[in-house]
């Protein structure tokens, strides 16, 4: 049975290709029009990994398949969770039967998660991933771990993050398995950063919810045990979440899917609705536990029970303990708000920057031109804080590009001004703290397709040919800059984020991902897509 | 074209007298010379051209063109200023019809290890300028 597909073409030459499968998994099989070519291998019996290659079409597929009655075993344990809920048996085989369940969910996604297969990572490197499917038998097991899941854990406090968690995991795993859905695009960073997004909501809504429990049902040597239990585990939590968006920062940048922006309206604003309810659920929930009603006008009534406890227990000052222990359980959120405090900061502070920093060059355009001092290649529209508009590039961009390709260049950001992109960026950020960063709030603005549209209002106004000699001079020459820099320096900045260090390194790379710039950076296509796509328009 | 290209590619044609066949593989779009054209599923043979200045200059290299017939995705990689690197394993020169890829910087780029190809900004984040520009909707970077 297959477990999980992933589909692309090759983006190495084929000889290279094969040599390079040949030294890793053997010899292939070939088909008799000497065309396709199948590598296969094994792992613990358990998987067998089939790579298949058209080079006549430079088409690849991956297969993970398996030999365990995988269907079989979903179906089964799946139907005995519904069976214990019915005739309310032991919660010790309930909790089997979530594990076993959890255990069949994950088990497509076993050889991704260990990188079990010789050549699986390295095939990846040699494709670009238009494709992935997981099986869509992984739903019924998962229908059956959310299930036991809301039946053990969905009572009282717990009802609405637990069901909120539920519906969302399953939206994200339908997602993820149904064929006609599952083209990557480059964009997918923005679906895993909402979901990272959201995780410092759980996490802080759950502790929340435990911590009034423990307090109103436990005995007091239990609730001191457990409540210092809950701490620690919440720190350990923060930390995990943290290192978690450091390797996805990590694999976000190593991507190579294709950059389709996402066309139909209502997809996009089904995914981000979906998101921003969530939150907003979330949020809500957590306000709730911290007041009586859904404004700050009374005790909160998860400190009342927590501070008696405190008190009983004969510690001094249970008031400042009580909401010390509710600060330590709300530091993800805190977390949040602070970066989301120091974006606006930043943002402001740049903008008032950009106004003084900066030199006007002379030359006619309906847009004021900016000059930055910098040698980075790079152009950017703005509207400043005061609603003036102006296009910004950088000194190394003007020196590189000749008039023609100064012009295409500021006719794309001119079309940013016109369609008023710098404010959506802005009202993003704005709005970044109740949707849990500002790169969720750009689903719906789904950047991809305004660059492309961008691009093509380049080419109407200065000539497609212009449009791309432009953008393949500034990959050449970034290709130099690279190059230069890897071969004549080896100081670790160089290397990405890796250079901060220790707890700021990893807050640095939270930052970057829920308010920085991960999402734009990948809202441009590569310049061979951009490339092809100035030229299919110009045909049609 | 530099000398050791031509002598391995260069075909002194009975019709065309010295001249080079040009081919596109269809994985990135990677041009590649060679004698006669590849037939393999792989390639997309474009046509034969002439190899221009190649008696005018001792030893020297001759000059090429792209056909015009080439693919516009394939030619847009290259032009005037561009770099342009020639590269072939030895089985492709050893082959009964040898063949060299033509690359420009970044295909050549993208051909090295990760370590070398790795595209890396200007900006390492800490100033504000640079880091306010890099947040607006832009003409570049691609990743």
């Amino acid at each position: 049975m297959k477990l999980v597909s992933v589909a692309g073409t090759l983006n190495r030459p084929w000889k290279l290709v094969r040599s390079e499968l040949n030294q890793l998994l053997g010899s292939p099989s070939t088909s008799d029009s000497d065309s396709i070519y199948t590598w296969t291998t094994t792992i613990i019996r358990l998987y067998t990994l089939v790579i298949v290659i058209d080079k006549s079409t430079s088409d690849v597929t991956l297969n993970i398949r398996t030999s365990v009655p995988y269907t079989l075993i979903g179906i089964s344990a799946t139907l005995l969770i519904l069976v214990a809920r019915i005739l309310h048996l032991s919660q010790y085989f309930l909790l089997f039967m979530m594990v076993l369940c959890l255990g069949i969910v994950v088990f497509p996604l076993v050889p991704s998660l260990l990188n079990s297969f010789q050549g699986y990572f390295p095939v990846q490197g040699l494709m670009d991933t238009n494709e992935i499917q997981v099986t869509p038998v992984v739903l019924i097991p998962l229908v059956g771990w959310l299930t036991g899941l809301v039946y053990a854990a969905g009572t009282g406090p717990f009802r609405i993050p637990i069901l909120v968690m539920a519906v969302f995991m399953f939206a994200i795993f339908a997602y993820h398995t149904v064929p006609q859905m599952m083209e990557l695009r480059r964009q997918w960073p923005i679906g895993a950063v909402s979901v990272l997004a959201s995780l410092p909501l759980f996490l802080v809504a759950g502790g929340l919810a435990l911590l009034y429990e423990f307090a109103t049902r436990l005995p007091l040597n239990t609730f001191l045990f457990a409540t210092s239990a809950l701490v620690g585990g919440m720190i350990f939590l923060s930390i995990s979440y943290l290192k978690l968006t450091r390797q996805f920062v990590l694999v976000a940048q190593s991507q190579t899917a294709p950059n389709e922006p996402i066309e139909s309206l209502l997809a996009r604003i089904a995914w981000g609705g979906l998101l921003v309810l969530q939150n907003i659920c979330l949020l809500a929930f957590t306000l709730f536990f911290l007041s009586d009603r859904w404004v700050f006008d009374a005790w909160p009534t998860s400190v009342k029970p927590v501070r008696n406890q405190i008190a009983q227990a004969g510690l001094p000052l249970p008031s400042i303990l009580a909401w010390s222990l509710i600060l330590v359980v709300s530091i993800p959120l805190l977390m949040l708000f602070i970066l989301w405090t120091w974006h606006i900061y930043t943002t402001i502070r740049s903008q008032i920057a950009l106004s003084n920093d900066t030199t006007h060059l002379n030359i006619d355009t309906e847009t004021p031109i900016r000059i930055i001092d910098s040698s980075s290649l790079h152009a950017s529209a703005r509207t400043s804080l005061q609603g003036k508009q102006s296009i910004l590039i950088t000194k190394g961009l003007l020196e590189l590009l000749d008039d023609d390709e100064l012009q295409a260049v500021i006719a794309h950001e001119s079309y940013h001004l016109k369609n008023r992109d710098p404010l959506r960026s802005f009202l993003a950020s704005l709005l970044g703290l109740l949707v849990g960063g500002k790169s969720t709030g750009m689903i719906i603005f789904d950047f991809p397709r305004i660059e492309r549209q961008a691009d093509l209002y380049a080419a109407d106004q200065v000539g497609t040919q212009t449009v791309i000699r432009t953008l393949r001079r500034i990959e050449a020459q970034e290709t130099r800059y690279a190059a230069e820099k890897v071969f004549s320096d080896n100081s670790p900045e160089l290397m990405g984020s890796d250079h901060y260090l220790g707890v700021i390194g990893l807050a640095w790379d939270l930052y970057n991902t829920l308010f920085g710039n991960l999402i734009l950076a990948n809202a441009h296509s590569s310049v061979d897509e951009r490339v092809q796509y100035i030229l299919a328009s110009e045909r049609t | 074209m530099p000398r050791e290209v031509l002598n391995s590619v260069g075909y002194d044609h009975e019709v065309h007298g010295p001249s080079i066949h040009w081919n596109y593989e269809r994985n990135g779009d990677y041009i590649i010379l060679s004698n006669y054209p590849l037939r393999e599923s792989n390639y997309v043979d474009i046509e034969r051209t002439k190899i221009y200045d190649i008696d005018t200059i001792d030893n020297g290299p001759g000059r090429i063109r792209i056909p015009g017939s080439m693919d516009d995705k394939v030619k847009s990689h290259f032009f005037e200023g561009t770099r342009v690197n020639y590269m072939a394993y030895t089985e492709m020169l050893e082959q009964d019809n040898p063949a060299v890829f033509v690359l420009s910087n970044p295909q050549l780029q993208q051909l090295l290890p990760r370590e070398a190809s790795e595209v890396i900004t200007e900006s390492d984040g800490s100033d504000d300028l640079d880091q306010s520009v890099f947040e607006l909707p832009a003409f570049l970077p691609s990743p």
